[in-house]
This record gives C-alpha cells, structure tokens and sequence, in this order.
C-alpha cells in the first residue's frame, strides 16, 4: 500500500517542528507548500487508549479468554490487553491474578513491559538507489524527531511521528 | 495539520514495509519521486537483554 506522504522535503535543509529549529516545510507534488504548525495536533495526536480507558470488567474479561488460548495467540481479547497497556498494567497490578495460568501471566506482564522500538527507515529512489537511511532506538507512544543526515546534496530530512503497539506482532507507525 | 492515518507494520522480520512516497525538489526544478520504507522491531524483554549482556 502506498500513500502520499505530505512530509517534507526543502532544498537544503529541513527541520522538523522543534522549538529550536525552522518550521518544517511541506511541499507537495501538486506545488502546494505549507508550513506546518502546531504539530502536536498532527502525527503526535493522541491514541485511541489516549482518549478512552478500557474497563476493569472488560479487562477481566479478556484475561479469562487469553487464560483459555495457548500463549501468545494473537486473539483480540490479547491484543486488546496489549493496545490498552496502560490500563492492563494497571490492573495487574491492583488485583490478584492466581486464578489465572501463571506463565501466561508473567508473559504478558514482560510483553506490556516492552516499551520501545527500534525505527529503521531509507529513501529509495526510482531508480533503486538509497538516498538516505536512519536507524533509532525510541520510546513507543512518544512524539520523536527523527533526523535522516546521510542524504547528500538532498539536505537533511526530518520525519517526525511515532510509533505504537496494536498486537502481538503488529505496530502502528504515524510519521 | 489534521493526524493522518495510521500505517500498520508488522514486526521485525518481515522486512522492508513501503510506508509512503516521498517527492524530492529543491523547489526550482521538477522534483522527482522516492519512496520511504520502514522496518519497525519491537525491542526485546528488559530481561533478555539483561541475560544477553551477561560475561
């Protein structure tokens, strides 16, 4: 699947949306150039278990369902548990979990413990050619400012988003 | 700026994930097409790496 992406690109240099440097500049095919502001409303926006918790009786619910699956099924009370992280860390650790298969327990506590991504990404061009490329470490769920410098003549490019977890094997990237 | 879409990758393994097209110019010529391509891998349990880093 491909999108446009409405990222940026300027002649020499770009910068991303931080206080410290030039707004970011937007040009896309169509010519239109736009300078992008306010930038935590855009691809730092809030996440769906940003704005809305998941219940404790939901949560309970879905912990019997992973109790009755092999671990690690990717079933959707699991990966339910794992895009509201927060809430099922929470209630972990406020109730008593003995009822549940212990292993299968543990496991998901150390899967809602991994809370960062390592992001790799290059340009390629038509022609088959990498005309940049970054590999970063970062937060999940944190806005970050990610810097490709090996561009040459390209100038430096920002790509600015974040990641997040949505499933046993699956991430959200927003950029 | 409106948030656009989430993209959906999968981790680590399955490689090169095409995320978008990029358009390059310096505002005074054509400008030419490129896409971006991303890998995303989650990092490993705090306590694996703990193990791994272990003499």
């Amino acid at each position: 699947m491909r999108r446009l992406l409405k990222i940026a690109f300027a002649g020499v240099v770009l910068a991303g949306c931080g206080a410290d440097e030039r707004p970011m500049v937007v040009i896309t095919p169509d010519g239109v150039t736009t300078e992008i502001a306010a930038c935590g409303t855009g691809c730092s926006g809030p996440t769906a278990d940003e704005l809305h918790h998941l219940s404790d009786t939901d949560i309970a619910t879905f912990l019997v369902e992973v109790d009755a699956a092999p671990i690690a099924s990717p079933t959707l009370a699991l990966e339910s548990l794992l895009f509201y992280g927060a809430d099922t860390r929470g209630y972990l650790s406020r109730n008593d979990t003995s009822a549940f298969d212990a292993a299968k327990i543990a496991w998901l506590r150390a899967e809602l413990e991994r809370d960062e991504v390592t992001v790799t990404m290059r340009l390629v061009d038509d022609e088959g050619e990498v005309r940049g490329s970054l590999e970063q470490r970062v937060p999940m769920a944190e806005k970050q400012h990610l810097k490709m410098d090996d561009t040459g003549t390209l100038g430096r490019l920002a790509i600015n988003g974040k990641v997040k977890r949505v499933g046993v094997d699956h991430l959200w990237a927003r950029f | 700026m409106a948030a656009g879409p989430w993209f959906t990758v999968n981790d680590s393994s399955a490689g090169w994930t095409d995320f978008g097209q990029v358009w390059l110019s310096d505002g005074t010529s054509a400008g030419e097409a490129a896409t971006l391509q991303i890998q995303l891998t989650l990092a490993p349990h705090r306590a694996a790496e703990v193990a791994l880093n272990v003499p």
